[in-house]
């Protein structure tokens, strides 16, 4: 054989290599997502009853703690795990001032907090909580502009992401508009 | 006698030849068929299975039908390229230009039809969970690390069309001191005979 061919026959066989595994790992890591997201007792956000206290004349006292919990039913470590939750509140207040003062309603974000964890290594579960306390709290309209005509309806966006295989595949899953009641 | 054989070696040579051309057709059918299948039908079956998932075991999730349209008209118009392309590449004599140079097209092609997954959209798919959100899957890293190993193969494939040019002579000969070898193999059993 001539020599060039060897040295062709070498690169090859190293760039099948290459591509056989990457082909490999694309499929297992395509599998284990499929088995995390397709079974309900694998993704748990909330994992539980929402704690949330809410207090417009008194901030201080705002919280929330979002338990949930993760399992990575798949055959790789799952990285980058990140929760996010967003808290939006709906009010209703008049608009303008005197007789021709209008009810409206109006939908503002009061909270935006995320947790991040590192990694979960495969077979694994994590059970965690999402916490927010008073400082994080935002945006919080004065009590006197709420108006007690409307009720006040506290509904979060819930962000799930994370990757998979090496960063190779990624996802998100999100929760909009998920109604949380006051504890 | 001598030009009873003169004729049988004339014959012989006329029926290695189209043996030779009708096994270079069948390796070009099989492997269009290859390419047939890994191209075109376990994506199409993939996407159609994906399409139409469900969530979380309890919640249906929705491809929505115009991305979908998008990312199988794209995958099944490189898919029938590249399947086109396969037969030429593998039905040249091996070690041909000729084979080099639909092999190299091929995989440009093959880079084409990797890239059709990001344009039409099918590294980041999104699904409507219904009343409920999104899911989103995204698959973008995973074909820019396969377009860098298709970056190698087409230095590989430049590589042998170099190789191909430069030696040519010497593969010929060699092609040719096979062919006699083999005839003369077959004229000294039938001497035999």
């Amino acid at each position: 054989m001539r020599v060039s061919r060897i040295i062709r026959l070498i690169v090859r066989i190293v760039l099948y290599v290459f591509t056989i595994s990457l082909t490999i790992v694309s499929l297992l890591g395509g599998l284990s997502a499929i088995t995390i997201i397709t079974n309900p007792d694998n993704i748990g956000i909330p994992d539980g009853d929402i704690t949330f206290t809410f207090n417009a004349t008194n901030p201080a006292d705002n919280y929330i703690n979002v338990p949930f919990n993760f399992t990575n039913d798949g055959y790789f470590e799952l990285s980058n795990l990140f929760v996010r939750v967003r808290l939006n509140m709906t009010y209703g207040h008049y608009s303008g001032g005197g007789p021709t003062a209008l009810n409206v309603t109006t939908t503002r974000n009061i909270f935006d907090g995320n947790h991040t964890i590192n990694s979960i290594p495969a077979t694994q579960t994590i059970n965690s909580n999402l916490e927010g306390d008073s400082s994080e709290f935002k945006n919080i309209p004065l009590p006197a502009n709420i108006s007690s005509v409307e009720p006040v309806i506290f509904g979060a966006d819930i962000f799930v992401s994370a990757s998979y295989s090496l960063n190779l595949l990624a996802f998100r899953v999100e929760i909009l508009n998920f109604t949380i009641t006051l504890t | 006698m001598t030009e009873q054989i003169d004729i049988m070696a004339e014959e012989d040579s006329f029926l290695e030849e189209l043996n030779r051309d009708a096994k270079n057709i069948i390796r070009g059918i099989g492997f269009t068929a290859i390419y047939i299948i890994t191209t075109m039908i376990i994506p199409y079956f993939t996407f159609t299975w994906v399409k139409e998932l469900s969530i979380f075991g309890i919640v249906d999730i929705e491809m929505t039908q115009s991305q979908y349209d998008k990312i199988i008209f794209w995958i099944l118009a490189f898919g029938l390229i590249i399947s086109g392309a396969a037969f030429f590449s593998y039905s040249s004599p091996p070690q041909s230009i000729r084979g080099g140079i639909f092999a190299l097209i091929q995989v440009i092609l093959n880079c084409f039809y990797i890239w059709s997954y990001k344009f039409s959209g099918a590294t980041e798919i999104q699904f409507d969970i219904v009343n409920f959100g999104f899911f989103y899957l995204n698959l973008q890293q995973m074909i820019i690390t396969y377009l860098g190993i298709y970056f190698l193969t087409i230095l590989l494939k430049v590589y042998d069309i170099v190789d191909f040019a430069v030696n040519r002579e010497k593969i010929r000969e060699k092609r040719m001191e096979k062919l006699r070898k083999a005839k003369e193999k077959k004229m000294m059993k039938r001497a035999k005979k």
